[in-house]
């Protein structure tokens, strides 16, 4: 056997706390490894050019990398290897940079562990052999779940790229809450005609299919190949999709988890969504006396909602301003914790409204008491470190972003996961903020967390651009990694059979002995960790490669 | 319960029936010179004994990868080995058509390893012999189920000490049809009644380690066990226990180890693997020729595991094994 190990200094990355000269040194003792090598950058053009050609020079046919994490970098790594005509699933990588480096600044335990990684990655690398990965073609057809504002550009943008779109709507109408808004902030434009207008856009669209009133009753298959069941008003219905974008939306804050302020119960404590919608019928006096409450729902460890929603502030600064146009001589107060006008312009206009007289309390209010005369606010002001008690005619609540209602549903629908605060998960917040860890299935909008409009317009185009990425190509790799069972081992008791999800392990009642159908299986394992005789492997992570890593952590050296 | 009630000789008489057809077998226990022991009868019975109060081996283990097509086997055997036969229904490793179990009341058994040469065979002198407990095998003082209610027909003993046989399947219906006499009301009350609520007896597995110093890894009790049934196990190749060059590698790898090696290994994947099956019979215990007390542990674990699930292994037919079923809200007790 002859194994490269090529060890990264990741810059001053790896090479700072580690120390990589001994390492390559190390390594070079042992009698299967033909080349140890260190570099500066082993992901640079350089550095690949390194690994080609001591492949092709000493005939290496077993590849380390000691990097960055694998999931970084992993099939820029193995494309080298393929270029070289290596088989690519005789590449092993260790993360002697998260795992190791950026863990503590101690160089020599920090050395010893990457030797241990490293010396696990070689002893099972021994056991690796060539596998053969398949390649089936891509559907060029996405399903966008949810037809707000995110969705809809979604949508609009697969559809105009030429992909088939199917646009699935819980709702009878298209439009999510912005088609409930009477005015968009900055541009003071009618919610209802900024959905209808990219509503048409899609609708111009041949390649276009919209179902509303629908539910997404299953989803099968992978990435390329999904298979949906929707539940129409015309009944059942299956499509077959490459992947799909989910824009499902919040749902407004209910303030009636907070009994303290008594909202639903009297008719002068409102949200700023219902001032919003009924603000040309409201009664009120000629000099009306209104309070503003930041943060109903939002930054509030009580109700385990620590996250800011971030349209808030700028709704309430609007109801203020609104009021203040309306009525010049009312007396406007809102209690804030701080403001974060952040959007465009958002801190030019709370300098106006504040203009316009609109007062800012910085406070924790307590509770909010309707009496006959006015609904009593009482709480504390946190810059003077007093109580105080006041009195008004309307109260608005501004209310933050809960999590859709569905978001369970369709997590377990489309097998991703939930944050905290049950949005979805991006598979990395900075890095990958519109893919979910499932490959195809992409996240846009406020499901993700609190966006304003403009936000959850941009986030859905992104993810539809990310979507069509992958399906644009036409085909993807399948992993080789499937089980396979050894017929002589096999006891034939099909418990197997049972722990399979994919249905992918068949019973052979002649000679009594289990069958995996490949196409069918999905990698996960379930059917090796089952089998009490170990007749079932999954190939590229057999029992003894697993084995003998243990053993590269743990032995005397 | 409907069962018949049997004349004396009558179980006799209808095996005798049963094995006149040449592809028929009798898998019960014969009286020897020297005690009673497990015999496949073929043609005829032949100093036939319906019940063997010394405990050698489960006879469940000889039926495994049972698949004849054709030949008609009729178990006349304790409940515990019934049982175990349920299990390997269900792990498809018996085929179950050309099968008809009975299960036997059993008063409770000795060790063969210390074959008493008093103990009776006669089943009303077996009562007053197990009448203290200490006198019979541990695994059988604690046994969940000694009654013949397993299997597709029991064979029950009523307090005046007469004979019935009661079917439980449909299968079971048609061996009691073709037994001369009338379907009648069984008694409630049997001699064997439904064991007392025994303490749950906890394992402490901070003595194992000292309990399975002295295992020498022979693996009899891995042969032994009825319900561990793979046809190659894990242990025999070279995977868990290298032997010869591997092994030398892989000590001159990791560093000195003692030997044999894997104990600990071996008996806790054994359990994993048989806890969910387990019938509670002792055959590992009676195989063990160092003595260890494995039951204690098997038992104890299995038992309590299966108490999780609210299963007991070898019940029923239909009930499936806990391992290969998912549901959403159990072991919810145990996450803590």
């Amino acid at each position: 056997m002859k194994t490269g190990i090529f060890i990264c200094h990741c810059g001053h990355n790896i090479k700072h706390t580690v120390d990589v000269k001994k390492l390559s040194e190390y390594f070079k003792t042992f009698p299967n490894v033909t080349v140890s090598q260190d570099y500066v950058f082993v992901c640079s053009e350089p550095g690949q050019d390194m690994i080609k050609d001591a492949i092709e020079k000493e005939g290496l046919d077993r590849v380390i990398i000691a990097s960055c994490t694998p999931s970084l970098h992993g099939p820029m790594f193995k494309d080298v290897l393929r270029k070289s005509n290596l088989n690519p699933f005789l590449l092993r990588r260790v993360s002697i940079r998260e795992h190791c480096a950026w863990v503590g600044n101690d160089v020599e335990a920090n050395t010893e562990k990457a030797k241990r990684l490293i010396l696990a990655g070689l002893y099972s690398s021994a056991h690796y052999v060539p596998l053969e990965e398949k390649i089936v073609d891509v559907q060029k057809s996405a399903l966008v779940v949810g037809g707000g504002v995110s969705g809809l550009s979604a949508a609009i943008f697969l559809s105009k790229m030429g992909m088939h779109v199917y646009l699935v709507e819980k709702k009878a109408e298209l439009g999510g809450h912005v088609r409930t808004l009477k005015s968009v902030w900055p541009a003071g434009k009618d919610g209802k005609s900024i959905v209808g207008d990219m509503v048409r856009e899609l609708e111009e669209q041949e390649n276009v299919e919209i179902f509303t009133s629908t539910t997404i009753t299953g989803l099968e298959g992978f990435f390329g190949n999904y298979a949906v069941t929707l539940d129409t008003p015309q009944g059942e219905k299956k499509l077959t999709v490459g992947g799909a974008v989910l824009a499902i939306g919040f749902s407004p804050f209910d303030p009636g988890i907070k009994p303290e302020l008594h909202y639903g119960k009297d008719e002068r404590i409102i949200t700023t969504l219902e001032f919003e919608n009924n603000s040309d019928t409201l009664q009120l006096p000629e000099k009306p006396r209104v309070a503003i409450l930041h943060c109903v729902g939002s930054r509030d460890e009580q109700i385990g909602k620590v996250y800011c929603s971030r349209v808030c502030c700028v709704n309430a600064l609007r109801v203020g301003n609104a009021l203040k146009d309306k009525y010049k001589d009312s007396y406007v107060e809102s209690f804030y914790m701080d403001v974060r006008a952040h959007p465009k312009g958002g801190e030019e206009f709370f300098e106006d409204t504040q203009e316009k007289g609109v007062l800012f309390t910085r406070a924790n209010v307590g509770e909010i008491v309707p009496t006959p005369t006015g609904v009593i606010i009482r709480g504390e002001d946190t810059l003077f470190g007093e109580t105080f008690e006041r009195e008004f005619d309307l109260v608005v609540l501004s209310i933050g972003m809960s999590s859709p209602e569905d978001c369970k549903l369709v997590a377990n629908t489309f097998k991703i996961a939930l944050d905290k605060d049950n949005f979805f998960m991006e598979a990395h917040i900075k890095l990958r903020p519109f893919d979910t860890a499932v490959k195809g299935i992409f996240i846009a909008g406020t499901c993700s967390g609190p966006k304003d409009v403009e936000e959850s317009i941009n986030h859905g185009r992104a993810s539809a651009v990310k979507l069509f990425g992958l399906l644009n190509l036409g085909y993807t790799y399948v992993d080789p990694f499937i089980s396979y069972v050894d017929p002589k081992r096999c006891s034939g008791c099909r418990m197997c059979e049972h722990a399979c999800f994919s249905n992918a392990i068949k019973y052979d009642e002649e000679k009594r002995v289990v069958h995996v159908e490949e196409a069918a299986c999905m990698g996960c394992g379930l059917c090796n960790a089952t089998c009490p005789s170990s007749a079932i492997s999954l190939k590229g992570y057999i029992d003894p490669m697993i084995d003998d890593e243990i053993s590269g952590f743990t032995e005397a050296i | 319960m409907k069962g018949k009630k049997l004349k004396s000789g009558e179980i006799e008489n209808a095996l005798n029936q049963f094995l006149k057809d040449e592809q028929h077998l009798v898998l019960g226990f014969k009286k020897g010179e020297s005690g009673v022991s497990h015999q496949l009868f073929k043609g005829a019975l032949d100093h036939y004994s319906l019940v063997n109060p010394v405990f050698g081996s489960n006879a469940a283990l000889y039926l495994r990868r049972l698949f004849s097509k054709g030949l008609k086997v009729m178990l006349m055997l304790r409940p515990c080995e019934i049982r175990a036969y349920v299990e390997l229904v269900k792990l498809t490793q018996i085929e179950r058509e050309d099968v008809v179990a009975v299960s036997i009341d059993c008063f409770g058994t000795v060790s063969s390893k210390e074959k008493k040469d008093d103990v009776p065979v006669e089943a009303d002198k077996l009562t007053g012999y197990f009448k203290d407990k200490d006198s019979m095998r541990w695994a059988c003082s604690v046994c969940r189920e000694r009654r013949g209610v397993v299997g597709d027909a029991g064979v029950r003993i009523d307090k005046s000490g007469d004979f019935w046989m009661v079917p439980y399947t449909e299968k079971g219906e048609d061996l009691v049809s073709g037994i001369e006499g009338e379907f009648e009301e069984a008694p409630a009350d049997m001699l064997i009644a439904e064991s007392a609520k025994t303490d749950k007896f906890q394992v402490d597995m901070g003595t194992f380690n000292k309990d399975f110093e002295k295992c020498i890894m022979c693996m009899n009790c891995r042969d032994m066990c009825p319900v561990c049934y793979c046809i190659d196990c894990v242990f025999n190749g070279d995977e868990y226990l290298p032997k010869g060059d591997a092994l030398l590698n892989k000590v001159f790898r990791t560093g000195s180890t003692q030997m044999p090696r894997g104990k600990d290994l071996f008996h806790l994947i054994r359990m994993y693997h048989v806890s969910q099956t387990c019938v509670g019979c002792g055959a590992c215990e009676e195989a063990c020729p160092q003595g260890i007390p494995l039951t204690k542990y098997f038992k104890g674990v299995s038992e309590r595991l299966q108490g999780v699930f609210s299963y007991m292994s070898g019940r029923s037919f239909d009930e499936p094994i806990p391992y290969v079923t998912f549901l959403e809200d159990e072991l919810k007790d145990a996450m803590d």
